[in-house]
């Protein structure tokens, strides 16, 4: 599938999500203030985005979307219903009153991330650079920022994610994270493991942020030595 | 093991007389190499502290009109390739050489075809071989040449098989015929290919082990080159035999030896299979990549060993440490006991790094244990003296070794070699990039 119409595709799926549009307002509710079509969507965008870029980037993105949407659905949920309990309310009611919003949140964001995704990756920005790059009258000051973009989007994408998960790969560094802290046990061992985990990803974290960042002065001085164009000169393929 | 000086050697073994600066550490190498490239390349090894100073330094740092426009490769060549693709490395080269001089220089794609990269020019960067990166790194250093006012090269004798040395040295006359400066700056040692060979009596003992690889398929590229149905995949031919540790994987430039190594350890992804049963029976795999600054992950010593495991691996590490400094004086710092670096807050040597990741990798006494390229950055005394420690100290705990080289001068320690050698496919293998073969005897070992 080309370029083209594995954008049109996922361009079309994002349409009611992205622009707020309620293209079923009316239907019958699978929970109380739940639509049974809003899970019908969320499902629909994943069965999508597994036709139209298949099913490895959906797993991927899927994993994303989980670790994105864990923290922030069970830690607002949970914020929420402490401070509604705390105002008065009773620990049903309390729930009652903001379950339907985090479930909708859920399924918002199980559709917008994988989505958000998947129409990242389907851009083909190398051939944009080749596009950009193949002149002979110069490269005008608004084409060297984009260059700029896509050559950080290229190495994160490229060499700085790969080569982090080459090396978690070799030293197997979540399965380690996960390993039993020797003969401590109940929450002691789950505090232990969850102290490696956490600190685990943070280093993660912190070093793909310097990888990503680490050549940009060096591509700036590159980019920026192209020649600039002229304004008569008009493109031509070489 | 007496210290030799490189400029003993290079006179005898590269043929050359291009102006060398050589180095004790890859540190002093590096740190001369980022003031002559105008801070161009920043460290990434030495923790985020420095990490940041760099980053600032490079970036504020205002560019002088009248600076001397300067081509350089690095000692990693991966590292001064801007783009994407090799078309677009050598098309902003050309683009940056045709404004600067009156005289155009060939197209690209006539440079690509005289580099051999003709049949890579549309290919990611990151899915070239070893070998094509250094020719297109040198492809875009032979461009820059009609406008360059000097050329600077880290490390060749390390990166470069010693076959390719008249390409490069061609490349370095062209320079000199148009009147620019050209200078290497190397490491003591790197440029010797005398055999390397253990003292009397001492040499490590050898130590048999199994492998097989069966229907291998090794996936090169990311999730995004499968979206955009780029071939991204190699083949490997079967393997099952025994073999005798330590045992050296040789080839040229790029021909699959680190990609094979990668899969063995489960650092890349792969269909089929890929097993080494060592003494302990079938365990895992661990692998000492070439660029041991990046599999570190910035990460400090305290966060590479967690306090559990750091008893056993100061066991490991001293035992190491002790041995490398039995056989050479280490150039440059001395090697502090694994207690005292753990509490020491300056940055770990790539030396210290290299023994610190063996020692952890030797403590769970896995199936075998892989260095991949492991002289790169070191000295050739200190190099020599690494390699043999970890075989001793891998051999005591039953862990065959194999070591990935390029140089066959390794040969001479080794107690079995596989020779790599990378083909292309045939028209019915279809989103194959090449096929690599592995055979007993070298063919046409240097």
């Amino acid at each position: 599938m080309n370029s083209v119409m594995r954008l049109t595709g996922l361009a079309i799926l994002a349409v009611p999500v992205f622009t707020g549009l309620a293209l079923f307002p009316e239907s019958r509710p699978a929970l109380p203030g739940v639509a049974w079509l809003s899970f019908g969507y969320a499902f629909l965008v994943l069965i999508g985005i597994g036709a139209l870029c298949g099913r490895a980037l959906l797993a991927n993105a899927l994993a994303v979307t989980v670790l994105i949407l864990a923290p922030v659905i069970y830690g607002g949920a949970t914020v929420s219903w402490l401070l509604t309990v705390l105002g008065g309310t009773s620990p049903e009611a309390a729930g009652a009153m903001h379950g339907a919003h985090y479930v909708r949140l859920t399924l918002n964001m199980l559709s917008v991330i994988p989505l958000a995704l998947a129409l990242v990756a389907s851009i083909p920005f190398d051939r944009l650079e080749l596009r950009l790059l193949r002149t002979e009258r110069g490269i005008a000051s608004g084409e060297k920022y984009l260059l700029m973009f896509i050559r950080v989007f290229h190495h994160t994408v490229y060499f700085v994610i790969p080569n982090i998960l080459e090396v978690m790969r070799e030293e197997t560094l979540l399965r380690m994270a996960a390993e039993k802290p020797g003969h401590r046990s109940g929450l002691h061992r789950f505090q232990i493991v969850g102290r490696r985990l956490t600190a685990g990803l943070v280093q993660i974290g912190i070093s793909s942020i310097c990888a990503a960042l680490r050549f940009i002065p060096l591509w700036a001085r590159e980019i920026d030595d192209l020649p600039r164009r002229t304004p008569q000169h008009h493109r031509s393929q070489t | 093991m007496a210290m030799r000086t490189g400029e003993d050697n290079a006179m005898q073994e590269w043929q050359h007389d291009i102006p060398t600066r050589y180095f004790t550490t890859y540190e002093a190498l590096e740190e001369a190499f980022r003031r002559r490239v105008a801070g161009l390349v920043p460290r990434y090894h030495a923790g985020i502290r420095i990490f940041w100073d760099d980053f600032q330094r490079i970036y504020d740092r205002p560019t002088p009109a009248s600076e001397v426009y300067e081509a350089y490769i690095t000692s990693n060549p991966r590292d001064c390739l801007a783009f994407g693709t090799p078309f677009q490395v050598l098309q902003g080269a050309w683009l940056s050489a045709r404004r600067r001089t009156a005289d155009p220089p060939d197209p690209p794609d006539k440079v690509a075809e005289r580099f051999g990269l003709g049949a890579h020019l549309h290919q990611s960067i990151r899915s070239l071989s070893g070998g094509e990166t250094v020719r297109l790194a040198m492809a875009k250093v032979h461009l820059l040449a009609a406008c360059a006012g000097r050329l600077t090269v880290a490390s060749p004798f390390s990166w470069l098989a010693l076959d390719h040395w008249g390409d490069f040295r061609q490349l370095a006359n062209r320079y000199r015929a148009c009147g620019t400066d050209v200078e290497l700056f190397a490491l003591e040692g790197e440029d010797t290919v005398a055999p390397a060979v253990a003292e009397e009596g001492t040499g490590p003992a050898a130590l048999p082990f199994a492998w097989r690889l069966k229907s291998l398929h090794l996936d090169l590229g990311s999730l995004l080159d499968h979206l955009h149905d780029r071939p991204v995949c190699a083949e490997v031919a079967n393997v099952d035999e025994s073999l005798t540790s330590p045992c050296l994987f040789w080839g040229d430039n790029g021909q699959g030896k680190s990609l094979v190594a990668k899969a063995l350890a489960g650092a890349i992804s792969f269909k089929g299979e890929a097993a080494v049963r060592g003494p302990e029976g079938v365990r895992r795999v661990r692998l000492l990549f070439q660029d041991v600054l990046n599999q570190t992950l910035m990460r400090s010593m305290g966060q590479l060993v967690p306090r559990p495991r750091a008893d056993e691996t100061a066991v490991v590490y001293d035992e190491l440490r002790e041995s490398v400094q039995r056989r050479v004086v280490p150039s440059g710092r001395p090697l502090l006991p694994f207690a005292e670096k753990r509490k020491n807050a300056a940055p770990l040597g790539l030396l210290e790094i290299k023994i610190l990741l063996a020692a952890v990798r030797l403590v769970d006494r896995q199936s075998v244990l892989i260095l991949d390229e492991p002289d790169w950055g070191l000295s050739r005394d200190d190099a020599v003296a690494y390699v043999t420690a970890v075989v001793h100290a891998a051999h005591g705990r039953g862990v065959p070794v194999i070591v990935i080289s390029h140089k066959p001068w390794w040969q001479h320690l080794a107690r079995s070699v596989r020779c790599f050698r990378k083909e292309p496919t045939s028209p019915q293998d279809a989103g194959h990039l090449f096929r690599i073969r592995i055979t007993r005897l070298p063919e046409g070992a240097s």
